[in-house]
């Protein structure tokens, strides 16, 4: 195995297990959060779903970077051979995903925690709680779509 | 992965959830100009309050719904010795308390006070047998101390001022472990205020500099023990009624009538000092009116919790839940001692506490 194959196996890596780790331990904060609300009011949980899964999709991100880097080194379907530049690269690309899915999902699960307790108190604030959760999905999705593009079109340098 | 302050995530959430059922300030209102003491009960129990069969103990009644608290909110909490600051006292007083009660021939849990670190049937047991041993440091070696001081001397005040200094000065120790700075903050500013009525008291009631030394408890930070000891031994009299004449910072007609000449010095140089310290707003009341002052004192704790009450995370809104708690059971206490004597309402709002809201 190529030492460019490695790196870019390593950015691969970083990207699912850093987005997996801040989306379970943001999504578990929320849901705990959470369980005491529902039990005194169950009909709340649907508003508190939403507000759990929104620090879930980074993981999501992380895994689609990542899939989409190991088709493109060819791990997935071709050879698996690589430069070291390239696999600088692909290390490179997978950074953006990889730290700003960690932060923005540990952020957005503590925004989203702040909408719980607005659920508990006023339900009829939920739309505010979720729409303030949702901003900081904005920037888990400029992290994504930063690495996405990059993973993309490294073939295309001709390194 | 349960780390630093995220592990706090349920009983925030529970706490938020009670601070639901807190009293508002116009809950306050009704319950002031209800009617008659059965109708501030009738109030209490559409919040959830748990009232007990004889609804004229306000103790049990209060007790309960701080028990209530405490096993609803922070007994869920993954570290539950981290708010054990906040109840030490409790702990405390029921070791006085039963001790005293054993000696006089009362029950021994008459006036326990709840909720409390050690269990009341495990403090009975412990006085009634005198196995302190089953109690837990310090509560062991104290307790067979004040038991053996009580038997042979029946010195009930030096008995009383070995536990209140011992309980101050485990407060600030435990705080201190704990690592979080609002329960610090809270610790220290019970402790210094305790410190503080001491000193008022002490020179009110001429007693000695070697008293205060006893009394006081040490590792208070916001107010220098020495300096208050130093108050009521006179040593920095010149400098201090110097500092007095080029004031007018202290009101002092109520201590000048009614006080000889070298109890006004002493008490001009401990109002001084304080005057220095984060508690000189509050010691402008001290003198004319401790009753305030205590009003003040539990006021300017509430005033460090009330920004953290939206915090998502951490012992922060945990503790400013309990302390609000704690300040609204006074004020129902205040108001159900009032409508019981049938006092004004005038006279009782000016002595309850800032809500938490």
């Amino acid at each position: 195995m190529s030492w460019g194959l490695l790196l870019a196996l390593l950015g691969a890596g970083l990207s699912v297990t850093l987005t997996c780790i801040g989306s379970a331990k943001g999504v578990g904060m929320v849901a705990e959060a959470s369980a005491p609300v529902i039990a005194e009011d169950s009909s709340k949980f649907s508003k508190l779903l939403i507000l759990m899964l929104l620090p879930g999709s980074q993981g999501l991100y992380g895994l689609v970077v990542t899939i989409l880097l190991l088709t493109q080194i060819g791990i997935l379907g071709g050879s698996g051979e690589l430069t070291l530049t390239a696999g600088i690269l692909y290390f490179l690309a997978c950074l953006p995903i990889a730290i700003g899915g960690y932060s923005s999902s540990m952020l957005q699960a503590r925004v989203a925690l702040t909408g719980v307790g607005i659920i508990s108190k006023r339900p009829q604030d939920s739309a505010k709680a979720v729409t303030s959760a949702a901003l900081v999905e904005f920037y888990a999705l400029l992290s994504f779509i930063t690495s996405l593009l990059i993973v993309v079109n490294i073939s295309n340098l001709g390194v | 992965m349960e780390t630093g302050i995220s592990k706090y995530a349920y009983s925030v959430s529970c706490a938020h959830l009670y601070e639901k059922y807190f009293f508002s300030r116009s809950d306050v209102d009704k319950l002031l100009n209800a009617s008659s003491y059965e109708a501030v009960i009738a109030s209490l129990v559409e919040k959830g309050w748990n009232i007990p069969e004889d609804s004229r103990d306000t103790n049990m009644l209060l007790d309960n719904e701080m028990t209530r608290a405490w096993n609803t909110v922070i007994a869920y909490t993954p570290d539950i010795s981290v708010f054990y600051p906040l109840i030490l006292r409790n702990d405390y007083h029921n070791l006085k308390a039963g001790i005293k009660s054993l000696l006089t021939g009362f029950d021994t849990d008459m006036h326990f006070i709840r909720p409390s670190i050690i269990s009341p049937d495990l403090m009975k047991e412990a006085v009634e047998e005198q196995k302190f041993e089953l109690l837990p440091e310090p509560f062991n070696t104290l307790g067979k101390e004040i038991y053996d001081l009580l038997v042979t001397t029946a010195d009930g005040q030096k008995a009383d001022i070995i536990i209140d200094r011992k309980c101050l000065e485990e407060t600030l120790k435990e705080a201190k472990k704990t690592g979080v700075d609002i329960i610090k903050k809270m610790s220290e500013i019970y402790v210094a205020s305790s410190n503080i009525k001491t000193a008022f008291r002490a020179i009110r009631t001429e007693k000695s500099s070697e008293f205060l030394e006893q009394s006081l408890a040490e590792g208070c930070t916001s107010v220098d023990k020495n300096e208050l000891i130093k108050a009521i031994s006179g040593t920095n009299k010149d400098e201090n009624e110097k500092k007095a004449n080029k004031s007018d910072f202290f009101r002092l007609e109520t201590v000048v009538t009614e006080a000889p000449e070298q109890e006004i010095s002493k008490m001009d140089a401990l109002l001084n000092y304080l005057s220095t310290t984060e508690y000189a707003e509050g010691i402008k009341l001290l003198s004319s009116a401790p009753a305030d002052y205590e009003k003040w004192v539990d006021d300017y704790m509430l005033s460090f919790l009330i920004p953290t009450k939206n915090m998502p995370l951490g012992a922060e809104p945990i503790t400013g839940f309990y302390i609000g708690k704690e300040a609204e059971v006074k004020n129902i206490r205040i108001i159900l001692a009032a409508k019981q004597n049938n006092l004004p309402t005038d006279m009782i709002k000016e002595r309850l506490r800032r809500l938490y809201e």
